[in-house]
């Protein structure tokens, strides 16, 4: 008789010895999240798009968002 | 005559090395292409094959008020290109000085005197200093640009030149800058997280050919030759191919989109 799915899934994990069983696909925002955390030259940064937004009324975004007159 | 300027955030970044292989690249795709180093460290030469103790350059012309084109070499593959020339302290002074008092001096000279019979499918590649060596006679050369690209590293160097270098600040307001990832290391965990952060950022920006960190690189260059030459299928050959194929539609359309520029 053959094994059920979740047997097999159990018997890949064991033959290839997963490091980190409790692994979590990340979107790339949070790995980006992440990053920004994980470096002391990081952490103090800001993105410059967001401080755009928070400060800044004009057509022109310093990620080059440039309005062309 | 398209052009492209090409620029460091900082010393080391691997300009030169970019815009030499660049123009190279564009004459792999049939593409009409010569080079012209502006950076003082007169570095570009290596890459087309000139011999190291071959002190010609335009700046050296200049110097001597010869015509600068007398400067202008070839490759084996007749890839032109004119180096900066080497001079010394007093010389190098003596035309930075001229040079600054008459900024308009360098587009002139590089520009064709005949714009109706320049070629529109011909490409000049500038080399300049890193951005916070730029002058005041470098300023008609990116105004005239048909692309700027700033070279970066993903490191935390390049990140934060780029977040705070007050030169990077000031030139991002006038240009429409596109910024060229280079020497990106796979096996580098920051090198991968400073590529993520940056490309988060400064997505509008970010050209999206990637340049991997290849040994393929410095290695033709102690040859004296190009990457493209030495290692025509290194992972670095093909990220320039598809760079100047990046290049080829995106000055294109820039053009088509506003034609009378």
């Amino acid at each position: 008789m053959p094994n059920r799915l979740s047997d097999d899934i159990s018997g890949l994990f064991k033959a290839y010895s997963v490091d980190q069983p409790e692994y979590e696909e990340l979107s790339e925002l949070e790995r980006y999240q992440k990053v920004k955390q994980k470096w002391q030259g990081l952490k103090a940064t800001t993105n410059p798009a967001d401080s755009f937004k928070n400060t800044n009324n004009e057509n022109v975004s310093i990620t080059g968002n440039k309005e062309k007159p | 005559m398209k052009r492209i300027v090409i620029t460091g955030i900082q010393g080391g970044v691997g300009a030169t090395t970019v815009a030499a292989n660049l123009t190279i690249a564009l004459h792999s795709i049939e593409q009409k292409a010569h080079a012209i180093d502006m950076n003082p460290t007169n570095f570009m030469r290596l890459h087309f094959s000139m011999d190291p103790n071959n002190n010609d350059g335009w700046m050296l012309r200049r110097y001597h008020q010869e015509p600068w084109q007398q400067a202008g070499y070839q490759n084996h593959h007749q890839i032109p290109f004119v180096p900066f020339g080497e001079l010394t302290e007093a010389q190098y002074q003596q035309q930075l000085t001229a040079l600054q008092q008459q900024p308009m001096t360098l587009l002139n000279n590089i520009s064709p005197e005949n714009k109706e019979a320049e070629s529109k499918s011909d490409w000049q590649i500038i080399l300049l200093p890193e951005i916070t060596s730029l002058q005041n006679f470098h300023r008609p050369l990116l105004d005239e640009a048909d692309l700027v690209i700033c070279v970066v590293r993903p490191d935390i160097q390049s990140y934060l030149s780029l977040q705070k270098n007050r030169h990077y600040q000031a030139l991002h307001e006038k240009h429409n800058i596109k910024l060229l990832m280079n020497a990106f290391n796979a096996n580098s965990e920051v090198s991968r997280d400073l590529q993520l952060v940056i490309k988060h950022e400064y997505q509008e920006m970010i050209i999206p050919t990637l340049m991997h960190f290849d040994t393929a690189v410095p290695e033709a260059v102690a040859n004296l030759t190009s990457v493209l030459e030495a290692a025509p299928y290194s992972q670095a050959a093909q990220d320039y191919r598809s760079f100047a194929f990046w290049c080829l539609t995106h000055v294109n359309q820039e053009i088509m989109v506003t034609p009378n520029v």
